[in-house]
């Protein structure tokens, strides 16, 4: 107990740092606002126009597909305020930073994360709630206390998949020089599970499914909440997190140890 | 029990062979072949608290890979290393609260934020109390002249002015223990006498033991009692610093400035236990036994041939010391 209220006041330090960092560069985070809103607007508006032409994608509508999007950006916006530091884990190593993680009396993973926090990502949430606020009203979802504490639930464990995959591929950097083009690859692959993964081979099903469960970041959840799919996806979300959260703690914990600084 | 105790302390770096044919590196990118390389070699010593000690050697000697393992960054091949009774890499988070680091190539700082925002995290992260906080950045402040700085982000500051605020950011959690790997590289003899003296306040009011590495040996012969001297990994001097000064000191140099030096045109000097080391036409540079040889004989031997201007007599700094028992190991 004591240590979580420990934890809890060092990242309420690392959290005012952030702020303090962000007041320090307006220019910078302008730029970064945009970019992070374009990003997800590019891949969401190719898609889009394909379901527009086709009528649909996958047995998918467009208002459907706006929601699915939606709730991917939301994830991914998330992850980027607060997790986007998993990226850092290349430079960290390579260049010794971990060393001045290592000398001090808080966990290293925890101290990681807060050494960037991007807030102007939340700008881009924002957005992106709005969009999926409006497909809902479109398709009729009405908002009750069920809905929402799917919400909560999604949320926790979206981010913990997606964070915890980019943790696992990042950490290879721990054992190989250029383990940072293995994450980018995943990246890329995360890409795919923006689209109705149903319109996929089987194949590219299971993978998304089982191996880089990207699957709970967005089309499961969503087709849950259009009725696609059952109510194992309320048991599968976290189940998924649990899974993936562990491997990435073992990886983390594996590559710490293999750590052996540069010289100097 | 000592506050530091390194017992047969050995790490081994596995590095890949490369071949200069491609066949070959064709062919180890499938089946690499390693070398084992020793950087730290069955090392032992023991500092007991509120010591002061200078850990010296030339470049890659295993300096830093020793400072690494006290601080818990890497983990010892063999042997066993205990501070404040505590294995460091095992208990790594309670023997960090104890410990304090600063490395000279690398800032412990957030550099974008204010220096001041940076020490509130490290209050956090220590836990240190508010009062407690207050009195020792106060104090740090007033020691190192960080007043002005606190405002200002780190990337602004000069690589003198970084230091300084690095520093004292290693000691505001009150350690019993410091490592400073090599803190004053590259800075200007301002700052290295404002760190040298903060350094030496806190080892002698607060008893923080320290231990520091650094090829400046004003560092060392100004902070260190004792020395601990590595090369190739393995320990090769352990002794007090004024012990080690009487026992190698015994040399010195005697300089003549003349007005004209006769043995530069005709002869050499000659007399038992003494070399001549360097020679112009209005100087010249002996090197004596003080021992064997008598300074005075040698003065009147010069007066005898010129006219002496000037004369000084030098015993040798620690640096040539080290330097000579290097050359003879």
């Amino acid at each position: 107990m004591k240590r979580l209220v420990y934890y809890l006041r060092l990242w309420r330090g690392y959290q005012r740092r952030g702020l303090v960092e962000m007041t320090q560069y307006p220019a910078d985070t302008v730029i970064l606002v945009i970019s992070l809103i374009l990003r997800e607007a590019a891949g969401f508006i190719g898609v889009l126009a394909i379901a527009y032409a086709a009528g649909g994608l996958g047995g998918w509508g467009v208002y459907e597909i706006c929601l699915m999007f939606s709730m991917c950006a939301l994830i991914e916006s998330l992850s980027q305020t607060f997790f986007d530091n998993v990226w850092g884990i290349s430079y960290l190593v390579h260049e010794g930073r971990m060393d001045v993680f290592l000398v001090r009396p808080a966990p290293v993973f925890l101290q990681v994360l807060g050494d960037v926090l991007h807030y102007p990502a939340l700008i881009s949430m924002t957005i992106y709630g709005g969009v999926m606020v409006y497909a809902m009203v479109k398709l009729g979802i009405g908002v009750d206390i069920g809905l929402l504490l799917f919400l909560a639930e999604y949320l926790v464990c979206g981010i913990a998949v997606n964070t915890g995959i980019y943790t696992i591929f990042n950490c290879l950097n721990f054992w190989i020089v250029q383990g940072e083009d293995v994450a980018v690859l995943v990246q890329t692959c995360r890409e795919f599970a923006k689209y109705p993964i149903g319109a996929f081979p089987g194949v590219i099903r299971t993978v998304f499914t089982y191996v880089l469960p990207f699957g709970f970041v967005g089309y499961y959840p969503a087709a849950y909440l259009l009725g696609k799919t059952g109510n194992w996806v309320l048991a599968g979300l976290p189940l998924a997190a649990a899974a993936v959260a562990l491997a990435a703690a073992v990886f983390w914990n594996l590559g710490c140890r293999a750590y052996d600084s540069t010289g100097t | 029990m000592s506050q530091v105790e390194v017992r047969q302390l050995v790490k081994e770096y596995k590095r890949r062979k490369n071949s200069q044919k491609l066949g070959q590196a064709l062919r180890s990118m499938f089946a690499p072949e390693y070398e084992a390389l020793r950087a730290v070699d069955s090392v032992d010593f023991s500092i007991e608290t509120g010591e002061s000690v200078g850990y010296v050697g030339p470049n890659g000697s295993g300096k830093s890979t020793t400072i690494k393992m006290l601080c818990g960054i890497l983990k010892p091949t063999e042997g066993s290393v205990r501070i404040n009774g505590l294995d460091p890499f095992k208990d790594r988070v309670r023997n960090s609260k104890g410990i304090g680091a600063v490395f000279g190539n690398r800032s412990i700082l957030w550099w974008d934020v204010p220096v001041i925002e940076s020490y509130r995290l490290f209050q956090k992260l220590y836990e240190i109390p508010e009062q407690r906080f207050q009195e020792n950045l106060e104090k740090f402040t007033e020691i190192m002249g960080l007043a002005p700085l606190l405002s200002i982000p780190e990337r602004q500051l000069s690589l003198g002015q970084k230091m300084r605020c690095n520093i004292a950011a290693a000691f505001l959690h009150d350690p019993k223990i410091v490592f400073l790997d090599e803190p004053t590289i590259g800075l200007d003899a301002e700052s290295k006498a404002k760190i040298r003296e903060f350094i030496r306040h806190m080892n002698v009011e607060e008893k923080t033991t320290f231990i520091v590495t650094s090829h400046d040996f004003q560092d060392i012969e100004s902070l260190c009692q004792r020395i601990v001297l590595i090369n190739h990994g393995k320990v090769i001097l352990d002794d007090q610093m004024q012990k080690v000064k009487l026992d190698f000191n015994r040399k010195k140099q005697i300089l003549f400035e003349v007005d004209v030096n006769p043995w530069c045109t005709a002869g050499t000097f000659t007399m038992e236990g003494v070399q001549v080391s360097a020679m112009t036409p209005h100087s010249l540079c002996l090197e004596y036994d003080a021992d064997t040889a008598d300074s005075m004989g040698m003065i009147e031997a010069v007066s005898k041939r010129c006219e002496i201007q000037d004369i000084t007599i030098t015993g040798r700094d620690i640096e040539s010391i080290i330097r000579e028992i290097l050359k003879e190991v």
